[in-house]
């Protein structure tokens, strides 16, 4: 019971500092985050991908939305969003890729809301969500046709990716076109360091829906992380220096 | 840095600039309910009441900051309109006149008592009266001038006689103190008759009620019975001024005085009224005959207004009234009326109009005169002698019987303008280009226009310029010059603009041979380090050596020997058939030394491949066991849902790998699985994978189901095979306390350990050959590329710093 | 929170209400409720595989019908994907021929994938210091070759001290880059349960 109690109370207190933040946000300017350049570059590859009329591929990985790695998927699909809110009218909408059926609809829905949003239903194409593949490499070897033959100019993985990844970014760099990756998984994220032209790592993943504007909340709950995360260091080394003083006495 | 969204929305904005719009809506908001002007609390008393003019307050906040003046002219302007258009329409009714204009109106009634009716009160055309006037005072003389200042007076008056300013209107309604001259004009609505002024008396009107000439007047929804009714309410003793015209610029003329009941007359000499009952005209006369008029207003008489020229015809009331107005007789001012100072206009006018005439039988303004201005004790008008000779000459007053014609443009004697020379020059070229006079000539006479702001209005000059000529013109335009130059501009500009709408075919990107040779020249290099070693066969590489005690390893081992016989473990397969190899070769030994202790194995994976990769694992591997060639294991296969299938399988394993047979029954109730209601019942569950969420799945989902919650020390122990990417992430898993994974077996070299451990020769020997090879070769490929690239880095930036 | 937009109120509803649920079915005694709960989602998770599958033959099956011609590709995904599918269901995946179909064909095109990425991450470790020239690129390449020195003897001399050290720091390091995805997971399944955050395109 102690463990579901501590669990309460880490929830409650991330609402609360959510909610705090997220008024206090609203009060001043900026958002006040660190600098990621990644999502400069980011920026700046979307809209070139535009005015070129190339495609922008969003892989939001195969994590299975029901387990912790589904956060990562979310965080895909927040961004598939935003991209598809500024890309799709052009001559190649972007197109999301997923290794799962349960993300791949999700990834449709998305879209298709985006373009109803932006009143460009003519233009949507349900092939534009799909699933390349149902295992990690099935789904790289599905991937890397479309980053090769589809006119893909900017490639942003975001979501749960394992050692497959690096199939896909290595077909980004044969096509010659730019990688932004991020995933929630560690030997993944070692691939991408050495792989991506722009890796997210560690908790960069979780801050993109703030950097790119999704919504007041990500940034709200980017700052509750931080708090929590001190509180968590606090209490990891009073742990270890209280074991470590219980033990010398 | 955010991205700019198109759209969507609201949630796109910033948050400071959605609370500075949410500020600016309260701050707007603040002042959307702010009321216009003259309808806060805080206005003035002598500012109209909205709700009493209900229709010029609307008209009013319809034309937005227009004031009540230039609304009240326009609004004259259509009720005349009107009037000429349909002359049958009948007053309004009283109860659409303001209060103030009311009170006046009863206090005149009061005062005066019944006043002879002027008869109808045609509207009438002020200027053609004033024309009359001329030719009525073209003997007296002097005439002309008069005319012009009454027409002009009527042109202004008659909008303003449409309506009541709002001084006027303040001032009679709230009783608001004002200066004395004023005070007439407001009206004190409990006594009107004692407290109005003398000359409002003088000018109020002889008439009923009933046969006010605003009645005639007032043929437009427009307020011209108001418009009269201010003017005739201006005198205090006459009850109504219907039919009366206001006498006051009579009795400013100072040659008469103004007696009760006598009507103001300039303004009807202003309109058209019928001979022999106007007084209002005499009075005109009287005070106009001997003044002076301005130039401009002379101008004006000589010439027939274009636009609505139909002005109400203000009937004088009664003839003798407006004689009696005309006269140099005016009432008194209130208080004391012999020390009533003048206003400086007033005297100046009076100067300058000694010599105008009004000529007899014209009203130039038919105005009822109300009773105030025939009261001598309350009425403020002027004493004759201050009044400018034109305005004290009698001037006889007309009634109008008949609504006053349609002025036509042919009879307005107006010069047409005169381009200036640069504005001719700019005019376009004959042929493609109708003349003004031509546009408007082609116009029906008498049309109407239909829509717009000037609907119901006629000979409205057209909207659309002159020079606009819609259509093909009948002289073909031609000597267009273009160069080559701009020729090629053109073309270039209109292949762009086609260019923009076309589909570009994605362009296929090859990668540089240098990269696809280095990629190919490492793949020989590896895969010939790698294969050779296992097609040769041999132990070149010793393997790991058991002298360095790895303790998770040797705890698994330890754990598989203390089973029972007939066991029933549970095995994960929760790796991907790409690392199958590594999987297999890790995990061999262990299942094996499984299979050599009896245990009976039960298969698992939350993978859709699981299933056929645990088949495949075990008939490769382990098929030299009876056990598993009989295909006496069991397999549950698949279970969907990742995580959430973990945790639905370690709370009831029953329902969530249902087995039935089809002979009936279920699959749980028969060996190895009898018994097996939890999945704490298992012996022992060993989970094979590569990926360390996986792992940790099992972990973190069923560890705490292997607790045995009557007797915590008691746990089913949980034995992890991970590929060696998992193995740093697992193992704290390990050395935690109390222990979450019992025992560890960490890639092929684990695999390899545990073989030599427990002498048991599999994969990971076959492999450590090879695999000792691959990683030399990897190790010595990524020493000499990072080198090299370093030595171009450094030699790029020296002879960058060089130059 | 006038800000949040709720543009499916029922779907945004749905979601929240059964987020809390189930996160209190964690605290509170309703284990039964949970496990009835799970069990649709394991349901729902199987229909979302055939959906996938049914996704992805669609995708193929308008690539062949599009305008850049037969996708040999395609056409071979296709085929492969009914053979199979009609085989397994027919037979059972225990039987021989999908087996044979599993252990001969995937499972070697599976691993010539792999293999194919050891050469990649040979080759990307080769050109780190080209793509991202800093001190990280340093000692990440440190890091990499003392975790392969430690994996296995070298010329028959095994360092254990390596495997020791590179098990100790890139435990610790993986730890907190635990820690941080947790709070990541943590916070974003916040704003689903918050309704702020809604994938399912509302």
């Amino acid at each position: 019971m102690s463990t579901e109690l501590t669990t309460f109370a880490l929830v409650f207190l991330f609402i609360t500092l959510m909610v705090v933040f997220y008024f206090i946000n609203r009060r001043r300017e900026g958002h006040h985050l660190r600098d990621i350049p990644a999502f400069y570059r980011l920026r700046g590859a979307i809209e070139v991908a535009v005015e070129d009329g190339t495609r922008i591929h969003v892989a939001i990985g195969r994590g299975d939305i029901t387990s912790p790695q589904g956060a990562a998927a979310l965080i895909g699909l927040s961004m598939l969003k935003r991209v598809a809110a500024i890309a799709s009218d052009s001559d190649h909408p972007p197109t999301a890729t997923a290794g799962d059926g349960m993300l791949a609809i999700l990834a449709q829905d998305t879209l298709r809301s985006t373009y109803q949003s932006l009143n460009l239903m003519d233009k949507y194409d349900p092939s534009l969500g799909r699933v390349t593949g149902l295992t990690p490499f099935s789904f790289a070897a599905g991937t890397m046709p479309l980053i090769i033959d589809e006119a893909v100019s900017a490639n942003l993985l975001v979501g749960s990716f394992g050692n497959e990844v690096a199939l896909i970014t290595s077909a980004g760099e044969r096509s010659q076109t730019l990688t932004f990756a991020g995933t929630d998984n560690l030997p993944g994220q070692a691939i991408l360091y050495a792989t991506a032209h722009e890796p997210l790592v560690g908790e960069e993943l979780y801050a993109g829906g703030a950097y790119i504007g999704a919504g007041p909340m990500h940034v709200a709950s980017l700052h509750a992380q931080d708090v929590v995360r001190w509180v968590l260091v606090i209490f990891l080394i009073g742990g270890a220096l209280g074991g470590l003083i219980k033990g010398l006495f | 840095m955010s991205f700019d969204i198109p759209s969507d929305s609201e949630e796109d904005d910033p948050d400071w600039l959605e609370g500075l719009q949410s500020g600016g809506d309260d701050a707007d908001a603040d002042f959307s309910g702010s009321s216009p002007p003259g309808e806060e609390e805080g206005a003035p008393d002598w500012l109209p009441d909205s709700s009493s003019e209900d229709s010029r307050s609307t008209s009013q906040s319809e034309e937005g900051e227009v004031p009540d003046w230039l609304a009240g002219i326009r609004e004259a302007e259509e009720s005349l309109q009107q009037s000429i258009v349909d002359p049958s329409s009948k007053l309004p009714a009283e109860g659409d006149s303001p209060d103030w204009l009311k009170s006046i109106r009863d206090q005149q009634v009061e005062e005066t008592g019944s006043m002879d009716q002027a008869g109808d009160v045609p509207s009438g055309d002020f200027i053609g009266r004033i024309q009359q006037l001329q030719a009525q005072e073209s003997a007296g003389g002097g005439a002309d001038e008069t005319q012009e200042w009454a027409s002009g007076v009527g042109g202004e008056e008659s909008p303003i006689a449409g309506e009541t300013p709002s001084w006027a209107a303040g001032e009679q309604a709230e009783g608001a103190d004002g200066p004395d001259w004023m005070s007439g004009l407001g009206g004190e609505e409990p006594e009107p008759q004692a407290e109005a002024p003398d000359w409002l008396a003088m000018l109020g009107s002889q008439q009923s009620p009933e046969e006010h000439p605003t009645a005639q007047i007032s043929q437009s929804p427009v307020e011209s019975g108001e418009a009269r009714d201010w003017i005739g309410d201006i005198g205090g003793d006459e009850t109504e001024p219907q039919g009366e015209a206001l006498d006051w610029p009579g009795d400013i003329g100072g040659e008469d005085t103004v007696p009760q009941g006598d009507a103001l007359d300039w303004p009807g000499e202003l309109g058209d009224q019928p001979p022999g009952e106007d007084t209002s005209a005499e009075m005109a006369k009287s005070r106009v005959e001997g003044d002076e008029a301005p130039d401009w207003l002379s101008e004006m008489v000589g010439e027939e207004p274009a636009i609505s020229p139909a002005f109400p015809a203000f009937t004088a009331g009664d003839q003798e009234g407006a004689a009696a107005v005309v006269g140099p007789d005016l009432p008194d001012l209130p208080g004391e009326p012999d020390e009533v100072k003048m206003p400086s206009w007033l005297d100046s006018l009076q100067e300058s109009s000694q010599d105008v005439e009004v000529p007899d039988g014209t009203s130039v303004f038919d105005v009822p005169v109300p009773a105030a201005f025939t009261d001598e004790g309350e009425s403020f008008l002027l004493e004759p002698t201050d009044l400018p000779d034109w305005l004290s000459e009698d001037v006889p007053l007309e009634v109008i019987e008949e609504p006053p014609a349609r002025v036509e443009t042919g009879d307005i004697d107006i010069a047409p303008a005169e381009l200036p020379s640069w504005l001719q020059a700019m005019r376009p070229v004959e042929a493609v280009s109708l003349p003004v006079e031509a546009a408007v000539e082609a116009r029906p006479p008498g049309l109407e226009e239909s829509i717009g702001p000037l609907a119901g209005l006629s000979n409205v000059l057209p909207a659309e310029p002159d020079i606009v000529h819609f259509g093909t013109p009948s002289v073909p335009i031609t000597g267009i010059n273009i160069t080559e130059t701009q020729q090629n501009y053109a073309r270039l500009l209109e292949s762009l603009v086609i260019g923009e709408e076309e589909v570009h075919p994605p362009r296929k990107r090859v990668v540089a041979l240098p990269q696809q040779i280095l990629r190919w020249a490492i793949a020989g290099i590896l895969y010939a380090a790698v294969f050779f070693p296992i097609l040769l066969g041999g132990q070149s590489v010793p393997l790991p050596s058991t002298d360095n005690v790895i303790a998770e390893i040797q705890d698994v081992a330890v754990i598989i020997d203390g089973l029972p016989e007939n066991a029933p473990v549970l095995i994960a397969f929760e790796y991907q058939p790409g690392l199958s190899g590594e999987m297999e070769a890790a995990a061999a030994a262990v299942v094996d030394h499984l299979l050599n202790q009896g245990a009976h194995p039960v298969v698992i994976s939350t993978h859709p491949t699981g299933p056929g990769l645990a088949e495949n694992f075990l008939q490769s591997t382990q098929s030299h066991h009876l056990f598993i060639s009989d295909r006496h294991y069991v397999n549950l296969g698949y279970i969907s849902g990742g995580t959430a299938a973990l945790l639905h399988f370690a709370a009831d394993p029953r329902a969530a790998v249902p087995l039935p047979l089809e002979e009936g029954g279920s699959g749980w109730d028969k060996s190895p699985l009898t018994g097996i209601n939890e999945i704490r019942d298992f012996t022992m569950v060993l989970v094979i994978s590569d990926d360390p969420d996986a792992a940790r799945g099992w972990i973190e989902q069923v560890g705490p189901f292997l607790v045995d919650p009557s007797n915590p020390q008691s746990r089913t122990p949980l034995i992890m095979v991970v590929s060696a990417q998992a193995g740093p992430l697992i193992y704290p898993y390990y050395l935690s306390s109390p222990k979450q994974v019992d025992g560890l077996v960490s890639g092929l070299s684990g695999g390899a350990y545990y073989e030599n451990t427990t002498n048991r020769p599999g994969l990971a020997r076959l492999y450590w050959n090879g695999f000792s090879a691959g990683l030399i070769v990897s190790i010595i490929i990524i020493i000499f590329g990072g080198l090299f690239n370093l030595a171009r880095l450094f030699l790029t930036s020296r002879r960058a710093s060089r130059q | 929170m006038n800000r949040l937009k709720f543009k499916a109120p029922i779907a945004t509803v749905i979601a929240i209400l059964a987020g809390w649920g189930i996160l209190f079915t964690y605290i509170l005694p309703l284990d039964n409720l949970r496990n009835t709960v799970l069990s649709w989602v394991v349901i729902a998770a199987a229909a979302a595989l055939l959906v996938g599958v049914i996704n992805l033959l669609s995708v193929h099956l308008g690539k062949l019908r599009g305008e850049t011609g037969v996708s040999l590709y395609s056409f071979s995904l296709i085929f492969a994907l009914i053979i199979t599918f009609t085989v397994t269901l027919l037979q059972g995946p225990e039987k021989e021929f999908p087996q044979w179909l599993f252990t001969y064909v995937q499972i070697p095109i599976e691993s010539s994938l792999m293999a194919v990425m050891a050469v990649t991450l040979t080759y990307a470790g080769a050109r780190l210091l080209t793509r991202r020239t800093n001190a990280f690129s340093v000692i990440f390449g440190i890091a990499l070759l003392l975790a392969l020195l430690g994996a296995a003897p070298i010329l028959s001399t095994e360092i254990t001290f390596l495997r020791e050290i590179t098990q100790v720091l890139s435990g610790a390091g993986a730890r907190g880059i635990l820690l941080g995805i947790g709070l990541g997971t943590v916070a974003t399944g916040l704003r689903i349960l918050l309704g702020s955050d809604r994938p399912y395109g509302g």
